[in-house]
């Protein structure tokens, strides 16, 4: 049984949030706003904070901020502000995740799962790397001696281009590879000018592997340069 | 074609080689009768109100330096052999060296000047006789008409050498004409002196001496020059009232002949000619001098040869006349010979000189333009001051008009420095630099008022943009907070909704229902979303990071993310073979958005089966995305319509798409320095996203400034 803190200045979202959190059988607490939730948190001991950041007397992002300084409690941020600058300031502030208002409940779920079973079996850090052929980053582990790739330990199915080039991918996590040089990575052969086949593998991978394909978190399209995998 | 041009320019050849002749006649024709003209006045000036003619001679009187009552008061026959000379019949100087001197001698200084000329045959008509005042005869020419031998001729020069005379009489007796010159100051040059020095007569007394002259009238009478000149004078006075008309009218025709002769060349605004020949590659100055120099040349010949020695013009005047004909002619060459004017003006060292010389001026320091500007009035002032004041001894007057200009320098150089601080002030704050300080000298004394102006039209300028910047800012924020305010009520709709859909499991119709409410409310997501970007946009809040990219790779991986809603909307994406590399400093997230917008539209509004044709066209310096497609509904709609906000191609709206897809890529265009064009024929719709491209190496932050995003 995981509490969960829904901090949320609108009273109908709270009540939709416990529902679906409830119906998954984790135990809802709920805050009006940033006051409430840090006297909260002092109060139960927490799994995971859902944080609104447009919130009467305490916003959201000072209210994670002054939570970190004692708390090690995934946050994820669950706001109507959904341009690049306001995801980065709630990241460095010290969230987990980021997730846009009006979002979709199924990929909230997947979120939150993904967020305790971080934070509560994995600790929050990445396993050391046992054998070379093993990785592990973020929520998604890859095991290349039995070919099989687990997004917090929900195992995916990928096929075997797929799993190559994201082999390729988290061998170096944050390195942005062209699609050129994934070609020739992958296929150890260079590609032709109007191939656009690692985008739409890419494209494809994303869908399996990602909560909200639209917004990834691991598998990273840098425009104009390529692509690369990295958490956050 | 060719051909028929190439005829054509031979037609104009010919027409302008006649047009051409009949310029430089009208021309000549103007100038002679200027001359004319010159010589009427001066003669009617010379002789008072009345032109005068000799009754017997039908002969003027002719200009001359000495004053009038001395020319009057010559005899007959000495007046006829001085207008003989200064007509300048003749171009023998040897033969008339006597007489100008003799003129000289009495105080008809202009004589010399005037190139006399008389055949030696024509000495016969003057005779002369110099006495002393003791009655001796010293020389005299009254031997033969003709003074045949050099000899004799220098024999008599000699003795007729004037003297630094002072005083001259002169009075007639009843037949004979006496002149009397006196040596004004005995220790100089003197006729004695000469005479001593030269001819070895020491005797003769510096005194006075007698000069008889007379002109053989018999002689006159028959000689063909001065007959001729006599009718030229006489019909040049009996037609003085048409020399001006003839003028005006030669003027007239000459300028509608170099009007057509003009006509056919390239206008200024026209661009020169393909091929120039090397002519034209001449400057006009050297032109101009050949011609001058050729046409000297053939009056100098003309004149040589005595051509036109029957009119009664001097040498000087044919100078003259060769000067300005040369001019004129010179021109015309160049005029007729080069193919255009413009590269008449591309072609000068004039022009090329007056254009350095108006860049250094422009660019000069006020206080040296005004230096420069005294220095030049100063000049023009001491040359009319000297004029007077030298030959009224008044030096002090020199003296004090240069402190005084000095002064004005002085005091000018100081107002020019602040005109310079007044220059560079409006300059910055025409730059935009409106923080950029009055100096403190410009706050009082002359320019007290402007610089006080100026600083009151930069606060209100300040003012103003700040304003604007605040309502912009202002709206930005409105527009944010409204969609935040739209997105709380739509979040609470879509969670409710997918609880309803669990409750309504098994209603099937219900559950469509549900479908057709989530997939509105994603609509209305993404149009507030659309709505914050473009208003971002165009408020200048969003600023583009440049980083280098390569557009190639960017094309591939926008085109991925579209695969497979292509192949949903059964429509074909045709990539045209890219580049391997297309390096390219933008704000490569910018720039995805762009193309998203692009092909997110071409999916959208293409008809079914239809292809889309995506193409990159990469030069120099600019870099060029090109999406085709055929619309699925009549595109009756200006382009540019389209880049507004919320107009669609469709006015049902009944497609998916906010309307404002074409506007934000046209905004993000315009942000990263380029351009978004967009053109419709029939049914084809083109959009062009146009990089502008810097050379490589300029910026090299490469990828570490790359923002990330899905």
């Amino acid at each position: 049984m995981y509490n969960v803190l829904v901090c949320d200045d609108q009273e109908d979202i709270v009540s939709a949030l416990r529902i679906y959190l409830e119906a998954e059988g984790y135990c809802v607490y709920a805050a009006q706003n940033g006051e409430q939730a840090l006297e909260l948190i002092d109060q139960q001991p927490l799994h995971l904070v859902l944080m609104d950041i447009m919130m009467p007397n305490k916003d959201g992002v000072s209210a994670v901020a002054e939570l970190r300084r004692t708390h090690n409690v995934p946050v994820i941020f669950l706001t109507a502000k959904s341009e690049d600058a306001d995801k980065i300031l709630g990241l460095t502030v010290g969230a987990d995740d980021y997730i846009t208002k009006p979002f979709n409940p199924i990929e909230l779920l997947a979120r939150v799962r993904s967020a305790i079973r971080r934070y509560v079996s994995l600790g929050g850090v990445a396993k050391p790397v046992e054998n070379a052929a093993s990785i592990s980053i973020g929520g998604i582990e890859i095991d290349d001696d039995a070919k099989c790739v687990s997004r917090d330990g929900d195992p995916i199915s990928l096929t075997p281009t797929e799993y190559q080039i994201l082999f390729f991918l988290m061998r170096q996590p944050g390195k942005v590879f062209s699609s050129a040089q994934i070609y020739i990575g992958v296929w150890g052969e260079s590609a032709l000018g109007a191939d656009n086949t690692i985008a739409v593998h890419i494209r494809h991978l994303r869908e399996k592997l990602e909560y909200n394909p639209a917004e990834p978190r691991y598998l990273k399209v840098v425009w104009g340069q390529g692509y690369k995998f990295d958490q956050h | 074609m060719e051909n028929t041009s190439k005829n054509r320019t031979r037609e104009m050849f010919g027409a302008k080689i006649i047009l051409f002749i009949m310029s430089v006649a009208l021309l000549m024709t103007f100038f002679f009768s200027v001359m004319q003209l010159g010589i009427y006045i001066e003669k009617h000036q010379y002789q008072g109100m009345e032109p005068y003619i000799d009754e017997q001679f039908n002969y003027w009187g002719i200009e001359t330096e000495t004053n009038d009552e001395v020319i009057q008061s010559l005899p007959e026959e000495v007046r006829y052999a001085y207008y003989i000379l200064l007509s300048g019949m003749g171009n023998s100087y040897e033969s008339s060296f006597f007489l100008s001197n003799y003129l000289e001698s009495i105080g008809i200084n202009s004589a010399r000047s005037y190139y006399p000329a008389l055949d030696q045959d024509r000495l016969g008509y003057l005779k002369y006789n110099i006495y002393s005042d003791d009655g001796t005869l010293l020389a005299s020419s009254a031997m033969p008409a003709s003074l045949g031998s050099s000899e004799s001729q220098q024999e008599v020069s000699k003795d007729i050498l004037p003297a630094d005379h002072g005083d001259t009489y002169l009075y007639r007796t009843a037949n004979k004409w006496y002149v009397y010159a006196y040596p004004d100051e005995p220790d100089s040059y003197t006729i004695s002196d000469l005479r001593a020095s030269e001819s070895g007569m020491t005797d003769v007394p510096d005194t006075a001496y007698t000069v008889e002259i007379f002109v053989d009238r018999l002689y006159l009478e028959s000689d063909f020059y001065f007959s001729q000149a006599s009718r030229h004078l006489l019909l040049m006075y009996n037609y003085a009232q048409w020399i001006p008309i003839i003028i005006i009218a030669s003027i007239i025709a000459s300028l509608i002949c170099l009007r057509y002769l003009l006509s056919g060349m390239a206008s200024k605004r026209k661009a020169l000619p393909s091929y120039l020949h090397f002519l034209d590659y001449v400057p006009i100055e050297m032109l101009l001098l050949l011609g001058f120099l050729v046409t000297l040349f053939t009056l100098d010949v003309a004149e040589w040869y005595s051509f036109l020695s029957y009119v009664p013009i001097n040498s000087a005047t044919v100078t003259r006349m060769g000067i300005i004909i040369g001019l004129d002619v010179g021109t015309l060459c160049l005029i007729a010979l080069k193919k255009s004017s413009r590269g008449i003006s591309h072609y000068s060292i004039s022009k090329a000189i007056f254009r350095m010389t108006r860049t250094i001026v422009e660019n000069l320091h006020a206080v040296w333009k005004l230096v420069l500007f005294f220095v030049a009035v100063t000049c023009v002032e001491l040359y009319v001051v000297l004029m007077f004041a030298i030959e009224m001894n008044e030096q002090g007057t020199v003296f004090g008009l240069l402190v005084v200009n000095a002064g004005i320098v002085f005091g000018g150089s100081w107002l020019a420095v602040k005109y310079q601080r007044l220059c560079e002030l409006t300059q910055k704050i025409a730059e935009g630099q409106l923080a950029y300080p009055v100096h403190e000298s410009l706050k009082k004394g002359f320019f007290k008022i402007p610089a006080r102006n100026i600083s009151q039209i930069r606060q209100s300028i300040g003012i103003a943009v700040e304003e604007q910047l605040k309502s912009e800012r202002f709206k930005t924020e409105l527009i944010t907070n409204v969609s935040h305010d739209i997105k709380t009520p739509l979040t609470s709709i879509v969670n409710y909704t997918h609880l309803l859909a669990k409750h309504l499991e098994e209603d099937e119709k219900a559950q469509e229902y549900i479908e057709v409410i989530l997939r509105n409310s994603q609509k209305l997501k993404k149009l507030t979303e659309d709505v914050i970007e473009a208003a971002k946009l165009t408020s200048g809040v969003e600023t583009p990071s440049m980083n280098q990219c390569d557009l190639s790779e960017l094309v591939r991986q926008v085109c991925g993310e579209f695969e497979e809603r292509f192949e949903r909307e059964k429509i074909e994406l045709v990539l045209a073979p890219l580049s391997e590399k297309v390096s390219l400093l933008t704000d490569a997230r910018m720039a995805g958005r762009v193309l998203d917008n692009l092909i997110g539209n071409a999916l959208k509004y293409s008809m079914p089966n239809s292809r889309v044709y995506l193409d990159m066209n990469v030069t120099h310096d600019s870099a060029e995305i090109r999406v085709r497609n055929v619309s699925n509904t009549p595109l009756n709609i200006d382009a540019d319509e389209l880049l507004e906000r919320f107009v669609r191609a469709d006015s049902s709206r009944s497609t998916e798409g906010s309307g404002l897809g074409l506007s934000i890529a046209d905004s993000l265009m315009r942000v990263m320095g380029g351009k978004l064009e967009l053109s419709i024929d029939a049914d084809l719709f083109t959009a062009r996203a146009i990089f502008p491209r810097q050379q490589e190496g300029q910026e090299a932050s490469g990828l570490s400034g790359a923002i990330i995003t899905g």
